[in-house]
């Protein structure tokens, strides 16, 4: 039998290979290691993602109603979408706030799975309305957004708002994971003792960026937490991520979202007004057209904060010194104000009332 | 000793002891009698080996009986194909705001089911089925959120319908039933899902 000894050649080829192949292994196992496990499909993008002023290129006369209030028949929705957005400017109307080539977000409450009858999402004929305006306006895009924690699609299509938002051309963006990106608003952990929320936040943020305009069009409800969800709780529907950790300190987070989110317009729908059992209802008792006005109504404004105090008084019949967020929202945007940001955010209607800021339109 | 394939055994015949002569024997025996048995009943029964035991089959019961939620009892409306489920730590994902109000009366789940026309997909009839755990907490609930004016309707206990929509309570669950519409056709299907309904729970 032949001598089979292995030679040093040999002993030093077969180790560097043994030597080889265990550092490709180990390097290949350093490149497919990974840290974060399932969590990493969760994480949204590490971006500085930051909102822009929506307000800050329309050119709105000081003089000018910052509150439009047009009451009528419940039949005659669009003339009164159309009766209180010309309120604010006479001879503008949404021309003022909307001009061509613009990009468009309405931001509708579609918020549950739920029919218009009951009132808990914004009234299919009033989008309708502004998405009509917006397009005579010269609009080149109008984008219908919301992220309703129910399915979206079916939030969408049982609302109504899907169909209108088809039949009128506008095109609707759901909340798909690929739309959120994180929204830096404060650099530090948020203080809730201070009546902060917000810190570092995913949100849909995709058709923001998109949009040069936002308008807001809320329904105005009960609320079961913060009492009453109106324009400044309409922008809880942009947010994503386990937003419901915020219902520990709601007051807070609405008037954050009032800081951060500053609109072109926005539009409370108070064609019927959820009195009880809100923000779902369910019977058609709890809803009432114009709530304690007594006819439906709709209320266009350049000031979410007067135009939620206004509505919170006039449509639920409640008294808005109490309604903590309204409060908070005023002072957080009076820093803003006083930083030179260009915005309203007042808290008392009345005194806008003293300066004849207010007008009501019937139709 | 060379064997049948030239190999040799690693005793020699005369070192194997008698018993385990008579012992391989006998496993030998064994296994011919194995392989005999089954090669006999696959040639002769193999039919037996497919039959199904009557005795021990039990019919799975149709779709409508694993289901919750009752057949509508009227032309054209068809039961819910899908069933949610929501415990209460889950409930805000379906009444985000409003899930706080139940936790108060210790919601233990909701079952969510929509009825649907044949027809027409737009037209639905919502049932949230909410067990409260115990007929007081339903009984709350309930009481929390009665409506004005309601017509009362002999379903469950203090059945009512406002605006098409029946609410009642029995035992421990406390059921709402929304149709999407005003109209009668829907309002009378809502009744009639929710009679259903209420025959289905059990005091």
């Amino acid at each position: 039998m032949a001598d089979k000894r292995l030679t040093r050649r040999e002993c030093l080829t077969r180790g560097a290979g043994a030597v080889l192949a265990a550092g490709a292994a180990a390097v290949g196992g350093y490149l497919l290691y990974d840290p974060e496990g399932d969590a990493g499909l969760l994480k949204l993008s590490d971006s500085n993602a930051r909102l822009n002023n929506y307000f800050a290129e329309v050119d709105f006369p000081a003089s000018n109603p910052r509150v439009s209030i047009a009451t009528g028949d419940e039949r005659r929705i669009e003339q009164m979408v159309r009766a209180a957005v010309g309120g604010l400017d006479p001879s503008l109307g949404i021309k003022r706030f909307v001009v061509k080539d613009d990009v468009v977000l309405i931001k509708p409450n579609v918020g549950f799975d739920r029919p218009p009858y009951l009132g808990a999402t914004t009234h299919p004929e009033v989008l309708r309305a502004v998405i009509r305006l917006c397009k005579e306006a010269g609009a080149r895009k109008i984008i219908i957004t919301d992220n309703p924690i129910e399915s979206p699609r079916a939030c969408f299509a049982k609302s109504g708002i899907r169909q209108v938002a088809e039949a009128e051309g506008a095109i609707i963006v759901l909340p798909e994971r690929g739309r959120f990106e994180t929204l830096t608003f404060r650099d530090r952990e948020p203080d809730w003792r201070k009546g902060e929320a917000l810190g570092r936040w995913p949100i849909l943020y995709e058709p923001l960026a998109e949009a040069t305009k936002v308008i807001g069009v809320a329904p105005i409800k009960d609320h079961n937490l913060c009492s009453a969800s109106m324009n400044l709780k309409n922008w809880y529907g942009l947010l994503g991520g386990r937003r419901n950790l915020f219902h520990q300190v709601i007051h807070n987070i609405v008037s954050d979202l009032a800081l951060m989110m500053s609109p072109t317009l926005v539009i409370a729908d108070a064609t019927r007004v959820m009195m009880r059992n809100g923000p779902t209802g369910g019977r058609v008792t709890d809803v009432i057209p114009g709530g304690k006005l007594g006819r439906a109504a709709v209320i266009a404004s350049v000031d979410p904060v007067a135009c939620d105090a206004w509505c919170y008084q006039h449509l639920l019949g409640r008294d808005p010194a109490k309604l903590a967020y309204l409060k908070l929202a005023h002072e957080k945007i009076q820093d803003r104000i006083a930083a030179g940001h260009r915005r309203f955010g007042q808290f008392s209607w009345k005194i806008y009332e003293r300066q004849g800021l207010i007008v009501t339109t019937s139709v | 000793m060379a064997t049948f394939f030239a190999r040799e055994y690693m005793r020699p015949a005369e070192a194997i002891g008698n018993t385990e002569k008579v012992l391989g024997g006998f496993i030998l025996f064994i296994v011919a009698a194995v392989v005999a048995a089954f090669v006999f009943q696959v040639a002769t029964d193999r039919d037996y080996l497919f039959e199904v035991d009557r005795q021990a089959y039990t019919p799975l019961p149709p779709i409508e009986a694993t289901s919750p939620f009752p057949a509508p009892g009227l032309e054209g409306w068809r039961a819910p194909e899908q069933v949610d489920r929501f415990t209460a730590e889950t409930l805000y994902v379906k009444i985000d705001g409003r899930a706080e109000a139940y936790l108060k009366f210790h919601v233990v789940g909701l079952t969510f089911g929509r009825y649907c026309h044949e027809s027409d997909t737009g037209r639905t009839v919502d049932v949230y089925w909410y067990d409260m755990g115990t007929p007081s907490n339903a009984l709350g609930m309930y009481k929390s959120e009665e409506a004005l004016g309601a017509a009362p309707v002999a379903i469950g206990r203090a059945g009512r319908q406002v605006g098409g929509a029946v609410f009642f309570r029995k035992s421990s669950s406390y059921v709402q039933v929304l149709p999407s519409s005003l109209a009668e056709a829907d309002a009378r299907a809502a009744l009639s899902i929710a009679e259903r309904l209420a025959e289905r729970i059990k005091e």
